[in-house]
């Protein structure tokens, strides 16, 4: 008979239970199913950007200028080493006896003698060692851990970990043998057996069938190529670009180097470990505490968790505590920047660079929901470190409130009143920032500044902005540092960290040391194919040691071969590529979101998919690369190419038979080929950068530039292609250097296309100031004209218009009545043109000056869409951008000379000396084709009659031989190729160049009568008959005229063997 | 003058079959037990044949399989063994299993911060689970002449209870200390105490863990899983929290949820296809049924899992012996609380801590002590001993 009365009620709550049960059961597999299942499935799917390779930029003969190459890269896993390699289990098994960590370069002297006495480590003694006793380890002997009882030596072994530590040791020693599983469960099984007494050499001879002596030769020969093999690999290693990562310099032998790099990437990935671990006792980062703050934190914990001793643990609390300025100084004030620009966009600009200073201390550092932009400075309700204070160190829940209260400038009460009564956010700015240091002049015009930095439209930002959101990050962190050291103070020192927490800190210790030792470490971003080849062929040599292959942006037709420095020819043209700017990456991190919500859903649509391919494609990672500046940013659009997308199907998509995995290529970048001809390129840089001295029997050289010359040159066919451009100076130069400060700007900076000072063209000009007379009129190539002397005063050098300010430079004057156009031109007579510019009116000027191009773009940025990157200067000037400046007489006469009122670049002349000696104005073109599509060219009629063009034409053919080019060898019986051509010295400043490079520029009133200044050029086309090719030759900042020093300049160019060469077989 | 009696053989006195009737037997119990062990060897060879565990290499089957069959027997061990011995040594195997206890904190080994396993040479034994048996045992023998009608009843079964609680706890093995709780108040209910002592003594234990948390006496961490529990019941809570604390909630409700109706099949659950579901093979192996068996499987599984605690409960009630119906009911009990509390942890509706389901999960310790009460429960259900109290013949 059964009774219930005592059962039946706990029948009744069982079944209770088991309903409750179901129900919940029912929630979570039925009505939850949808949630849980899209879960399930993202655990499953995965997803991969396959990048795709940037296009590569050819020159017009198809050789590669520039290309993305797949390269390899060397890495270090340590764990492997550790683990792998002889050096680095002996190192870590005296690591784990002496519970320091042993550098590898004490190990490796003795490492023939560590390696025989852990080979004669019996398992009983190690695991005697784990039970807390006394290890003799040849002349070492480590002390048990008590004397005590039994019960105080286990608990004592406990402590010192000595369980785990034995352990390891067991797994280490029998590495050593580089054992095989067999021989490992083997060996195990004689646990209960005498033999666990032997040596592990004696039971690994027994087990491989040899003697004990075999077996220690066998281990002391592993000893000797071990090191041999390292030091074959550390021989292969450019160590030029490894200085830096051994604080206080390398040994001097190879394999040396290469102990110390490894020794130093041992200590990161140790002390990430302890930052992990740090941080999951006490809630915050180690490096915000200074070092100050941490010593008065008791981590004793973190020391014996890691092996460590004192030294360690100090050398980690040091480097850790010094973290902070050193991360503000090298990437957090631009964080800070870039954040206050994504705020800006949104808000008061003050405002958002105090949420983006704020944002560094807050506790809670979460961007707001779905934006990029962080939460505003009033909304930050605990900070860093204080977030978790009371609840992670012992006794602070005893400490009084006050000591949380108002740390930082921004969440004090004076400012959220002065905020809530409507101040407004810049005064809010200043408030905060006053008393903090280095902020010149004062806090107001920093605050104004840090806004206007914020509210920039530009994406970038100059180092110097970064200074004032440096000084106000480090000074806060002072102040949070001080509270900080008051709080602990409060506390008995050292301050310990609740249990609780370092025990679930130390839960996760193996994890933590498994996955830092087991990330690869970047070890050399460029190894030799030796290098490659070692690591790769013979992989169990080198343990640790792994290839991996990615894509980089490699140059390949170089200045010249210097491996230190490889330096793209026309490096200013071609540009350079860049990383993404941290704005955007921040502004594209809700898209970024939204891209994740997508691409986890459980099932995913056609809509969605396509939406996800999109987004992949235009979205960048951190370590992107697109274009930059020159032609890699303007031409970026063809160059860069399509990302691909893998994704690994889910659980719901592998279910369906019919579902095929998402695999979208990448598609690469487009190959451009240019005009520029490498030949002639490397010929116009070498002689641009590098001229010849002067002639000796030049009379007015200027040595000085010959010496450090500034300048460009260009060669363009007459169809606007342009061959060659170069800038001088290629190379960085050291500041300080004479003359206009040229030569401190950056020297990446292209002269071909830009104008980084004033630019007058001088005579260069005069043709066209002369074609346009003729055609308009004004004069006949017959029409004479009186260049006399100096009525007014004889000695002085030259001759001038009457009235005007516009010398000659022939003492004498050009003649008296019988100066025609011809031999103005040739002789380059300023007081001709002069009177011929005054029959010009403004209109006439601005409308010849357009006619030949001079105020307008030349046409290289030719391509549709608004782009970057290339920059070209092309306006004229002043003069002719407002139509409504009128012109007197005296601007006139310059205007015709081509001075003072008149910009303009070496192509815009290359293009209007092309319009002169063909008739019709090209438009000057970088790039021959995009993919396998020409870029069309185009050209346009000069408004001006072909009679009056070759009158003009006629006089240049002869300035090489009978004008101001005479007997500079550019005829065509020295030079072997017909030129016709135009010399221009353009007058730019008054003042000789002084003696001592380095004396400052001469402001004397009288400057003029020491000497001018101007810029000297070359331009004209050859052959001179058939105008094939123009060239341009500029000499910036000159003290002699053109017919001395750009005269020469061609000649050395137009001698070359490449343009020589190019001239004799024609164009292609 | 008498003959001097013969010195019976030690062996038969422990144990013997002589009064065991096999008609009496509750083969119902035997053979759900059976089931429900076939089950779970099924799911744990999936389990170790998984494409994770290619990879992982945690869960041996071969190791399983040793393990069932060096403990299967143990029911033929608990069917021998006298109920009359068991009687009068319960003090004996109390104070063994306490021992142990202790021992644990001597020579116990150290892992995860947690001193719970003795080191033996081909196993690691762990004692708490033995506790619990040697608990149920004692409790019985302590409540067979003990209705808890006064307050001075109540002091031995409860220095009883909570000495090996404490020392379970102080491990820290919370999880299967709060195991004894359940169990120790269904014995006091069986034994006689009224509803209203039972719910004193739970207010007693709630407000006395409202006084440790108060008084810093709890564990942060612990406090943590409580606080990471209340957080994740709700489905956006817990994927919030995947990755932290909730990281074993998380993927023990993704698997769970993932199985829908009718589940994914036998092997292809995203926790034996990932391996990320921690403790797949023992404490959270009912969300592998659920996910691999959908919660048709998984509802089935805990109705027969039900059902065979019910059975316990009513071989029990049927047993006119005190010791032996409070042993059965205990054993019952036993597999009711396992039950309850581990489905109820890995569903949500109990704070995250690691308890086994006894038949299901892997484990040697667990393994043992089931396999034991099932057979000590299928004895006591089946003999007659000739002692009847006071109580015999009283309808419970």
């Amino acid at each position: 008979m059964v009774g219930l009365r005592r059962f039946g009620p706990l029948l009744g709550v069982l079944a209770l239970a088991v309903a409750m049960l179901l129900a919940r059961l029912w929630d979570v597999q039925v009505r939850e199913h949808g949630i849980w299942a899209r879960e399930a499935a993202n655990l499953q799917r995965s997803w991969t950007v396959v990048p795709y390779m940037r296009g590569a930029l050819l020159d017009r003969q198809g050789r590669t200028w520039v290309r993305d190459e797949e390269v390899y890269e060397l890495e270090l896993v340590w764990r492997d080493f550790r683990r792998g390699h002889l050096l680095g289990q002996v190192a870590q098994l005296r690591s784990l006896v002496e519970l320091r960590s042993v550098p590898l370069v004490e190990m490796r002297k003795e490492l023939d003698r560590w390696t025989r006495a852990f080979a004669r480590l019996s398992p009983a003694e190690i695991d005697a060692f784990g039970r807390g006793h006394a290890l003799e380890l040849g002349e070492v002997r480590i002390p048990a851990v008590s004397q005590g009882s039994s019960r105080e030596r286990r608990r004592r072994a406990r402590l010192a970990r000595r369980g785990s530590r034995a352990a390891e040791l067991h797994w280490y020693v029998q590495a050593l043998f580089s054992s095989t599983r067999g021989e490992r469960k083997a060996i195990g099984d004689l646990e209960d057996s005498a033999s666990w007494s032997r040596p592990y050499v004696a039971l690994f001879a027994a087990e491989r069938r040899v003697t004990t002596m075999s077996l220690q030769r066998q281990l002391a020969g592993r000893v000797a190529t071990s090191l041999e093999r390292l030091a074959e690999l550390a021989a292969e290693i450019d160590w030029g670009v490894f200085e830096h990562a051994a604080p206080g310099g390398f040994p001097a032998d190879p394999a040396g180097r290469l102990l110390a790099l490894l020794e130093a990437k041992r200590r990161e990935v140790e002390f990430a470990a302890a930052d992990d671990l740090f941080e999951e006792a006490a809630g915050f980062p180690a490096s915000r505490l200074d070092a100050a703050n941490l010593e008065r934190i008791d981590l004793e914990w973190l020391r014996r968790a890691l092996y460590w001793d004192g030294g360690r643990l100090g050398e980690w609390m040091n480097d850790r505590g010094s973290a902070w300025p050193r991360a503000v100084r090298r990437h957090l004030a631009g964080h800070a920047i870039a954040r206050s620009k994504v705020e800006a966009g949104h808000a008061d600009p003050a405002d958002g660079v105090l949420s983006a200073l704020a944002w560094f201390f807050n506790g809670d550092r979460r961007d707001r929901p779905g934006s990029a932009r962080p939460i505003p400075w009033w909304r930050v309700a605990e900070l860093v470190v204080l977030k978790d204070f009371e609840r992670r160190f012992t006794g602070a829940k005893t400490l009084p409130e006050s000591l949380f209260d108002e740390v930082l400038p921004f969440e004090r009460a004076l400012l959220l009143e002065a905020q809530a009564q409507g101040q407004e956010s810049g005064a809010l700015l200043e408030r905060a920032l006053i008393s903090t240091p280095h902020l010149e002049p004062d806090a107001a015009s920093a605050a104004q500044r840090m806004a206007e930095i914020a509210a920039a439209s530009r994406r970038s930002w100059d180092p110097q902005d970064e200074a004032p959101f440096a000084a106000a990050l480090i000074h806060w962190d002072t102040l949070l540092q001080a509270r900080l050291a008051a709080l602990l103070d409060a506390l008995p020192l050292p301050v310990e960290l609740r249990a609780g927490w370092v025990d679930a800190a130390l839960e996760r210790r193996g994890y933590v040391v498994r996955d830092r030792e087991s990330r690869p470490l970047r070890f050399d971003r460029a190894p030799s194919y030796q290098l490659v080849h070692l690591v790769t062929r013979y992989p169990d040599h080198y343990a640790g040691f792994h290839v991996r292959c990615s894509t980089r942006r490699v140059p390949v037709t170089l200045l010249d071969g210097d491996p230190e420095d490889p330096r793209l020819l026309a490096e200013a043209l071609i540009g350079r590529v860049r990383v993404p700017y941290l704005v955007d990456l921040f502004a594209q991190r809700p898209i970024e979101a939204a891209l994740r919500e997508r691409q986890t859903q459980l099932e995913i649509d056609e809509e969605d998919r396509r939406w996800i391919l999109d987004t992949v494609a235009a979205t960048w990672s951190d370590e992107a690369t697109m274009g930059g500046s020159g032609l890699e940013g303007y031409l970026d659009e063809e160059l860069r190419g399509r990302n691909g997308y893998r994704e690994g199907t889910g659980l719901t998509e592998r279910a369906r038979s019919d579902h095929q995995p998402t695999h979208l290529a990448a598609i690469d970048g487009l190959e451009v080929v240019l005009t520029l001809d490498a030949d002639l390129q490397r010929a116009a840089l070498e002689v641009i950068c590098a001229p010849e001295p002067p002639p000796a029997e030049e009379l007015a050289p200027d040595r000085v530039w010959h010496d450090r010359s500034v300048g460009a040159i260009v060669l363009m066919t007459v169809d606007g292609e342009l061959l060659a451009a170069a800038s001088a100076p290629a190379r960085p130069e050291p500041a300080g250097l004479y003359q206009d400060g040229q030569r401190e700007l950056d020297p990446s900076i292209d002269r071909t296309l830009r104008m980084p000072l004033f630019h007058p063209p001088g005579s260069l000009l005069k043709p066209f100031v002369a074609a346009w007379g003729l055609e308009q009129g004004w004069i006949t190539p017959e029409t004479p004209f009186s260049c006399t002397t100096n009525a007014s005063d004889p000695s002085k050098f030259g001759s001038h218009r009457e009235g005007a300010v516009v010398h000659c430079l022939k003492l004498w004057g050009h003649g008296v009545g019988d100066v025609t156009l011809d031999r103005a031109l040739r002789k380059s007579c300023n007081a001709y043109f002069a009177a011929l510019g005054e029959c010009y009116g403004a209109a006439d000027f601005r409308e010849m000056a357009h006619a030949f191009g001079f105020d307008r773009a030349t046409g290289v940025r030719c391509l549709e869409g608004r782009r970057g990157g290339l920059v070209e200067n092309w306006s004229a000037g002043p003069f002719f951008r407002r139509q409504s400046t009128v012109a007197t007489s005296s601007m006139l006469q310059r205007l015709g000379n081509g001075l003072s009122h008149i910009n303009s670049t070496p192509v815009q002349v290359a293009r209007a000396y092309a319009g002169l000696a063909t008739g019709e104005l090209p438009s000057a073109r970088l790039v021959r084709s995009i993919g396998d599509q020409p870029v069309v060219a185009t050209k346009e009629r000069v408004p001006v009659a072909e009679a009056h063009l070759e009158a003009v034409r006629r006089s240049l053919r002869s300035v090489p031989i009978d004008g101001t080019a005479q007997n500079k060898g550019l005829d065509r019986k020295s030079l072997g190729l017909s030129l016709a051509c135009k010399t221009g010295s353009a007058d730019t400043r008054k003042g000789a160049v002084p003696v001592d490079p380095n004396a400052p520029i001469s402001t004397s009133p009288h400057a003029w009568e020491e000497g001018k200044r101007n810029h000297g050029w070359l331009a004209g086309w050859f052959p001179a008959d058939e105008p094939r090719a123009v060239v341009v030759v500029y000499c910036h900042d000159v003290t002699t005229t053109a017919s001395h020093i750009a005269t020469h300049v061609a000649r050395q160019f137009l001698e070359r063997p490449e343009v020589q060469r190019w001239a004799e077989e024609g164009m292609r | 003058m008498s003959f001097p009696r013969r010195r019976r053989w030690a062996l038969p006195r422990v144990f013997s079959l002589r009064d065991l009737r096999l008609f009496a037997v509750d083969w119902h119990v035997l053979a759900i037990t059976l089931v429900l062990l076939g089950i779970g060897l099924l799911f744990v060879h999936a389990i170790a044949a998984s494409q994770a565990n290619e990879v992982l290499r945690d869960v041996s089957w071969s190791a399983h399989r040793q393990k069932v069959l060096l403990t299967v027997p143990l029911i033929a061990v608990g069917l021998a063994l006298r109920p009359a011995w068991l009687r009068r040594n319960a003090s004996w195997v109390y104070l063994g299993c306490v021992a142990l206890l202790v021992a644990v904190y001597f020579i116990g080994d150290e892992r995860n911060n947690a001193q719970r396993w003795i080191q033996l040479p081909k196993f690691d034994l762990q004692p708490s689970e033995l506790a619990k048996i040697g608990v149920i045992v004692m409790l019985a023998q302590v409540l067979a002449a003990n209705r808890l009608e006064s307050l001075g009843d109540w002091i031995r079964p409860l220095l009883v209870v909570l000495v090996p609680m404490a020392l379970v706890a102080g491990q820290p093995d919370l999880g299967t200390a709060m195991t004894l709780v359940p169990v120790s108040l269904g014995l006091f209910f069986l034994a006689g105490a009224r509803v209203g002592a039972l719910v004193g003594f739970v207010a007693a234990g709630l407000v006395a863990a409202w006084i440790a948390v108060e008084a810093d006496m709890v564990r942060d961490y612990q406090l943590e899983r409580v606080e990471t529990w209340t957080a994740s019941y709700a489905a956006e809570g817990l994927i919030e929290r995947r990755t932290g604390a909730g990281f074993h909630l998380y993927h023990a409700r993704v698997a769970a949820g993932n199985g829908g109706m009718l589940g994914r099949g036998l092997g292809d659950g995203v926790a034996n296809e990932t391996g990320l579901l921690p403790e797949r093979e023992s404490d959270s192996i009912i969300v592998v049924i659920a996910e691999e068996a959908g919660f048709v499987g998984a509802a089935g599984v805990i109705l027969l899992y039900a059902l065979l605690a019910a059975l316990l409960m009513l071989s029990a009630a049927g047993i006119r012996d005190r010791f032996a119906r409070l042993v059965v009911g205990g054993v019952g009990l036993y597999f009711a609380a396992h039950l309850v509390i581990n489905v109820a942890v890995n569903v949500g509706l109990a704070p995250m801590t690691g308890l086994t389901l006894p038949l299901f999960s892997t484990g040697g310790s667990s393994l043992l002590a089931t396999f034991l009460a099932v057979g000590l429960a299928l004895r006591m259900g089946a003999s007659h001993e000739a002692n009847l109290d006071r109580d015999a013949f009283r309808s419970y």
